[in-house]
């Protein structure tokens, strides 16, 4: 932020490899040493396994919808991991502001009910517990998780216990829908959110 | 500046002598050569015209254009004294430029002069006076001359100093003289290009001050005109937005610090001045700081000994300070650099080849050792990694300074070690002694082996070796929790015991006997036997674990065994091979069991593969039985292939031994890729090692796999021989197909390799006969059938009526499986192997052993005939051989495709895939039959029933293919996919529309999206409007057993075309948001006909409309796709709603605004 002193100048960063992101681990196809090599070679179709006389035989597992992927904890760390923070070009992940052990799901009761509301609880730890930007952070990942999510989960972001100064007014804020429907009409705090989305569109 | 002199004299002459052009002076002097007052008039009527009156400019510039052609390179006046008269009088324009009819003409005044100067006819007295006249003129005159003009005239002194020298050096303070003169022009000099020239003069000057008799002052006098530079801004100068013209500031950098390490006399002032900006941290920037570091480190290392030692202390303590306290790890390497140089310089004067134990050590090392010890005492250990850099950089430098540091610092370092409470604390010291291993491995470089004093720093090492070590065995001892620093010291502990393997010990190397003329060296380890087998036990322990719980410290302990391994393979032989294959077990009946082999074995491919022997130059030197460097990899692999031969021979572990030829070919890989990047680094020893070897590097492995699981068997029914699958005692079916593929993997990779020479091929059948010791008969029974058919057996001999392993039509099936590995040799061979084989016969034989009813051939056997049949028509050109036009390959596929129509569907559809894979072949190599045979396959298009298959048989054309490739040596013409496309789309295009019958339509669909998806886009742009509606109705194709293959090749071709042509896209917009929304929407009630990946296809295709269609047209449509991306944001496929996740991203930035920025 040009023209303002940065709360924090200085904030811990972790690295990349030391996210827990299922995305990561999918786009690089590994896991751990075992993932290459004798395995691999192990695994490996056979040549002719895309031949159009043989395909069915050896049709890929992942094509078919035999097996349901529900929305779980790590899927709505993913969404929001990569936000990036308005004050460094650093994400939200690699700041800890989001953690995947502070991503709560509560899924309702009665399954059978389409109806049902499932709701998302997230946890924030600004860097510092005086952030000047831990609302518009948090407006941030509610904003994302809400474009993101399907309409029957109900978001909720909040400032972690004990980890900011100001957590009661701040998660007042976050919490009412009309507060956030007004600030979301503010060109400049939009172009600001657009900003952190960015990366989340890489 | 002196003032200008009186010119009467000449003056009152001038009127005497008629004006004459230079041509005519020229001549004049040619015929008066002779004449000595002819040539004294000349001269003074030249002389004369220095008084020109008002007139006097124009007449200069007419005198020096004339004169121009007599001074040019190569021309030469004929006469000293007229080359004397001519330069004094330029001399004399110069001294009177004050004068305003003097002024003009000062750049070619000096250009001309300069030209004079470099004749030969110069009168060397003259250069004095030049310069004299050049160090008259007035700062103000100096300061108004363009840059051009002081260019020529920092030219021209630079020439008189570099080419006059001599004569200059006569003159009596001439140092003086010359630091006060050029200092005196170059003070207001700002001008880059002028002090691309000022500067080497200034170099030349202090560099020779001596000889010059520079003095202290005078040498001031030149510190403070250049010091006004330093340090250069480059981004000052413009970096992005250069003037071409202009120097690049880094030479301008370059030249500057030329100037600070000319003389050892500025230490005086650059010294301070530097430390200066090292010190007054808040003014300077990173740039400057880093510049100061550099130029400290140039100054240490050209200035002289005895002037280094008195500055050494002040620098020390400016520079401990930098690493001890910096953040900045680039001042820390700068100021770690200028470390090094003090060090070098401090022990510059000891002889290599004559320090003995009680040489005395330089007192910047005894200082540096002392303080850096004091501050390693210190209980809280607070500067322990700083430490290390500095003693590290220090040891580094050569066995004197590795021997001073090991002397004075580490017993005392040890004993602390042992004092420590914590581990961070331990791992940090640990790092320490890591550090100085490192370092003297790299002070050890380049220096004598045998002969060398520095020996004497691996016995001072060698006095602490073992309280050193056990360190390392006692940190190793420690266990492990999930404690970060515990992970830390254990990983820093495996670094330094690989680093202690990397040792050489040059105690003991001593010149053994000489044989065949050359020296035999035996250099033992540093190590002792003991001390390296406790290692590479300790390591092996930590990889053999079922399941490691640390990837970290696996890795590292990975790599660790391999440096332990490549320095000492025969310690890996006796210790790590040991352990891994008693770790293996006789035979495994889980599946965990099975994870546990795969895991070990990975562990091992990586240790003994990933890395060349490190062979000594000493070994090098050899003809003895040392090691070679591909050792590890031979040790492998025997152990294996033994292991192998142990497991077949169990009940049932098909699977176990399927591991570990998976871990053969895994070796087999590592090593490849490793002598790959030997090869790129400039090293080909391996290959002539390879030579040495009759069957190349992996010749004997592939000879021996092959044989273990083939055998000669006769063929009852036939009354024949021929190569099929081994026989096992035990039974079971330990040599499935899928089995002899992966063996036939490993001969493929092992053939192709580019270490292994063709010469070196174990295909080679005249080395094969000579290694195997056979001596045929070739009269009687003829030759032994080439290998790729023979699958080296030794005993076959070559007889066509009993032994014609290609024929396969009525199996048996072993035989069958057998041809996987006579294909995959035929693969890996070059294409001049001499496979001795009439190949339109085997070709002919290959088509019929596919499309067999009756040879009971398994799927991987029949494709490795199609593969075969590939090979011999793309790589072998068997379609090229003449025949008579029934007997060729074209006209006996086309009799298979018009028998095909009668046959069940099984049955055909074999013959047309064949049909399918010898036309590729055919297109890839770009042979003139691949026409008639794609047209049989367009006919076939024409087959209500079979259509559709047919259809499906078009994406083969074009599929990649592991076989025929190029790394196989077969062609693969790029003009191919052209040929195709030309071939076959203008006809599916206009077929389709022809068309009425829906199967018909929908296999030209099929067909069409086969073809396109592996053509490039460019081909495809330029029909893009024709092929846009065909696209979209594949889209909607519903196939059986195509699996949506043919939506996602259309989803797939739309996607490359929707940003290359939008203007097209545009016109079916609509079209593609139906089809696309109709394979997205996937709920309970309507699930959608595409598969996950498909479906993620789609909402890829619906986020590009986003990114490249006018924001008007897409703001139109946007409420409905958000609508449908919401329901595919609950897709069941965590893919699929994170393809719906981006594109709701891209779709939510489509906004009013951007339509208003649009219009």
């Amino acid at each position: 932020m040009s023209g303002r002193e940065m709360d924090n100048a200085n904030p811990t960063i972790l690295s990349i490899s030391e996210l827990p992101s299922r995305r990561r681990k999918d786009k690089d196809g590994v896991d751990g040493p075992e993932d290459f090599g004798i395995q691999a070679i192990m695994m490996a179709k056979p040549s002719y396994a895309m031949d159009p006389f043989y395909l069915s035989d050896y049709s890929d597992t992942d094509s078919d919808d035999s097996s349901l992927e529900p929305i779980d904890e790590q899927e709505v760390y993913d969404l929001i991991a990569p936000i990036s923070d308005p004050e460094h070009p650093l994400s939200l992940a690699s700041l800890g502001v989001v953690k995947l052990q502070d991503v709560h799901l509560t899924s309702p009761s009665d399954l059978t009910n389409p109806a049902a509301l499932t709701r998302v609880l997230v946890e924030l730890t600004p860097t510092v517990t005086h952030c000047s930007l831990a609302t518009v952070i948090g407006l941030g990942v509610r904003v994302r998780l809400e474009q993101a999510l399907p309409p029957s989960y109900r978001v909720e972001v909040r400032i972690k216990e004990g980890t900011h100064s100001s957590a009661a007014e701040v998660n007042k804020q976050l919490g009412d829908k009309e507060r956030v429907a007004a600030a979301l009409e503010n060109a400049n705090l939009m172009g600001i959110l657009k900003k952190m989305m960015k990366p989340c569109m890489e | 500046m002196e003032t200008m002199e009186s010119s009467t004299s000449v003056a009152e002459q001038k009127n005497d002598f008629p004006d004459r052009t230079v041509s005519e002076y020229v001549e004049l002097s040619s015929n008066a050569t002779q004449n000595e007052d002819e040539l004294s008039k000349i001269t003074i009527d030249i002389t004369g015209r220095i008084e020109l009156g008002t007139e006097g400019k124009q007449t200069f510039s007419l005198f020096l254009r004339e004169l121009a052609p007599f001074i040019s390179p190569g021309a030469s006046l004929v006469d000293s004294a007229i080359v004397s008269a001519v330069t004094t009088l330029l001399c004399a324009r110069i001294r009177f430029a004050e004068e305003e009819n003097y002024r003009a003409n000062i750049k070619d005044a000096a250009s001309a002069l300069l030209s004079l100067s470099l004749m030969k006819n110069f009168l060397k007295s003259d250069a004095v006076i030049i310069l004299d006249d050049f160090f008259r003129l007035s700062t103000s005159l100096w300061t108004q001359q363009i840059v051009a003009t002081r260019l020529a005239v920092y030219e021209l002194l630079q020439n008189l100093l570099t080419n006059h020298r001599e004569e200059l050096l006569k003159q009596d303070r001439i140092g003086h003289k010359l630091a006060e003169g050029f200092t005196g022009l170059a003070v207001p000099e700002k001008d880059a290009t002028c002090l691309r020239h000022v500067f080497p003069i200034y170099v030349s000057l202090s560099k020779d001050r001596q000889a010059w008799g520079i003095n202290d002052e005078d040498l001031e006098m030149i510190w403070d005109s250049f010091i006004r530079y330093y340090p250069i801004k480059i981004a000052a100068f413009g970096r992005k937005n250069a003037d071409l013209s202009k120097p690049d500031p880094l030479i301008l950098r370059e030249l500057l610090l030329q100037c600070f390490i000319s003389t050892s006399g500025y230490a005086q002032w650059s010294f301070p001045r530097l430390i200066d900006l090292l010190d007054v941290q808040s003014d300077v920037s990173a740039d400057f700081k880093n510049d100061a570091l550099k130029t400290l480190a140039a100054c240490v290392k050209a200035y002289d000994q005895s002037t280094i030692d008195t500055w050494a202390p002040k620098l020390w303590d400016s520079l401990k300070f930098e690493v001890l306290n910096g953040e900045n790890d680039d001042f820390i390497s700068g100021a770690i650099l200028v470390i090094r140089e003090l060090t070098q310089k401090s022990t510059i004067a000891i002889s290599e080849s004559a320090w003995t134990n009680d040489t005395p050590l330089p007192p910047f090392i005894i200082n540096l050792a002392a303080e850096m010890s004091q501050r390693l005492v210190e209980p809280a250990q607070r500067y322990t990694p700083q430490c290390a850099k500095i003693l590290s950089a220090v040891a580094s430098v050569n066995p004197f300074t590795f021997h001073a540091i090991v002397r004075l610092i580490l017993a005392r370092l040890i004993t602390v070690y042992q004092s420590l409470d914590t581990t961070a604390k331990k791992d940090n010291m640990v790092r320490l002694f890591n550090d100085l291993i490192k370092a003297c491995s790299i002070s050890l470089q380049g220096h004598d082996l045998v002969n060398g004093s520095h020996k004497q720093a691996l016995k001072t090492l060698r006095a602490l070796q073992s309280p050193l070590v056990e360190i390392y065995f006692e940190a190793m001892s420690q266990p492990v929790t999930s404690d970060a620093d515990e992970i830390k010291l254990r990983m820093t502990t495996m670094k330094g015991l690989s680093g202690l393997f990397e040792i050489p010990d040059y105690i003991t190397t001593k010149q053994g006997v000489l044989v065949e003329g050359l020296p035999v060296f035996e250099v033992s380890s540093f190590l002792s036997e003991y001390e390296k087998g406790t290692i590479v036990d300790s390591l092996s322990k930590v990889v053999l674990v079922a399941l490691p719980s640390n990837a970290e410290i696996y890795v590292q302990a990975i790599a660790a065994l391999r440096t332990t391994a490549i320095h000492d393979p025969r310690m890996f032989a006796k210790i790590t091979l040991e352990n891994f294959l008693e770790a293996l077990p006789k035979s495994v009946a889980s599946k965990a069991e099975t994870e546990d082999i795969v895991h070990k074995l990975e562990s091992l491919a990586r240790i003994a593969c990933g890395d060349l022997v490190v062979v000594s130059p000493a070994y090098e030197d050899s003809v003895s039985q040392n090691p070679t460097k591909c050792q590890l990899f031979f040790s492998f692999s025997n152990a294996l292939l033994q292991k192998l031969e142990s497991v077949i021979q169990h009940k049932s572990q098909g699977r176990y031994a399927f591991v570990i030829v998976a871990a053969l070919y895994r070796g087999l890989l590592l090593f490849d890729a490793a002598l790959d990047q030997h090869s790129t680094q400039g090293t080909n020893e391996v290959q002539d090692e390879g030579l040495e070897r009759p069957n190349g590097v992996y010749g004997d492995f592939i000879i021996r796999l092959y044989r273990l699981c083939t055998q000669r068997k006769d063929n009852k029914t036939l009354n024949s021989t021929y190569i099929g699958l081994r026989h096992l005692p035990c039974g079971g079916e330990i040599f499935d197909d899928k089995f002899l593929t992966l063996v036939g993997k490993y001969a493929v990779a092992g053939l192709r390799s580019k270490h292994v020479p063709a010469s070196a091929s174990p295909l080679n059948w005249y080395s094969q006969k000579s290694s195997a010791g056979l001596n045929q008969d070739k009269s009687s029974k003829g030759e032994k059938p080439h290998d790729v058919w023979a699958l080296f057996d030794q005993h076959i001999k070559y007889d066509e009526e009993n032994f014609e392993q290609y024929n396969c039509v009525s199996g048996p099936t072993d035989k069958c499986s057998a041809n996987i590995l006579s294909m995959s040799l035929l693969a890996g061979s070059p294409k001049e192997v001499d496979h001795r084989l009439n190949i339109t016969q085997a070709a002919a034989y290959m088509v019929r052993n596919a499309i067999s009813k009756s040879n009971g051939a398994s799927i991987d056997a029949r494709m490795s005939f199609i593969y075969t049949l590939q090979l011999l028509v793309n790589k072998f050109g068997v379609l090229k051989i003449p025949t008579d036009s029934e007997s060729s390959l074209v006209e006996v596929l086309r009799k298979h495709v018009q028998d095909a129509a009668t046959y069940g569907d099984a049955d055909a559809f074999r013959v047309y895939q064949t049909l399918a894979y010898v036309a590729s072949a055919a297109l890839l190599a770009f042979d003139p039959s691949h026409s008639m045979l794609i047209e049989m396959m367009i006919q076939n298009l024409q087959l209500p029933s079979r259509s559709i298959k047919v259809a499906q048989s078009f994406k083969i054309l074009l599929a990649p293919s592991e076989v025929i490739a190029e790394k196989n040596a077969c062609f693969v013409r790029p003009l191919a996919k052209g040929r195709l496309y030309a071939l076959v789309i203008p006809y599916l295009i206009t077929e389709y529309s022809k068309k009425e019958n829906a199967v018909f339509r929908q296999s030209y669909l099929i067909a069409l999206a086969a073809v396109l998806s592996y053509m490039p886009l460019q081909l495809i742009k330029a029909d893009a409007p024709r092929l846009l509606p065909l696209l979209l109705a594949g889209t909607d194709v519903n196939n059986a057993g195509d699996d949506d293959q043919t939506k996602m090749d259309c989803i797939t071709v739309l996607n490359n075309l929707i940003p290359e042509v939008p203007e097209v896209v545009e016109e079916h917009v609509d079209s593609i948001i139906n089809r696309m929304v109709e394979r997205v929407h996937n709920t309970m009630a309507e699930p959608s006909d595409a598969s996950p990946p498909c479906r993620k296809m789609a909402l890829e295709c619906i986020r590009l409309l986003a990114v490249h269609s006018r924001p008007v047209v897409a703001l139109k449509r946007k409420p409905r796709i958000m609508r449908e991306l919401e329901v595919a944001s609950n897709d069941v496929s965590r893919t699929v709603r994170a393809a719906a996740d981006r594109a709701r991203i891209f779709w939510f930035n489509v906004t009013d605004d951007e339509v208003k920025e649009d219009e």
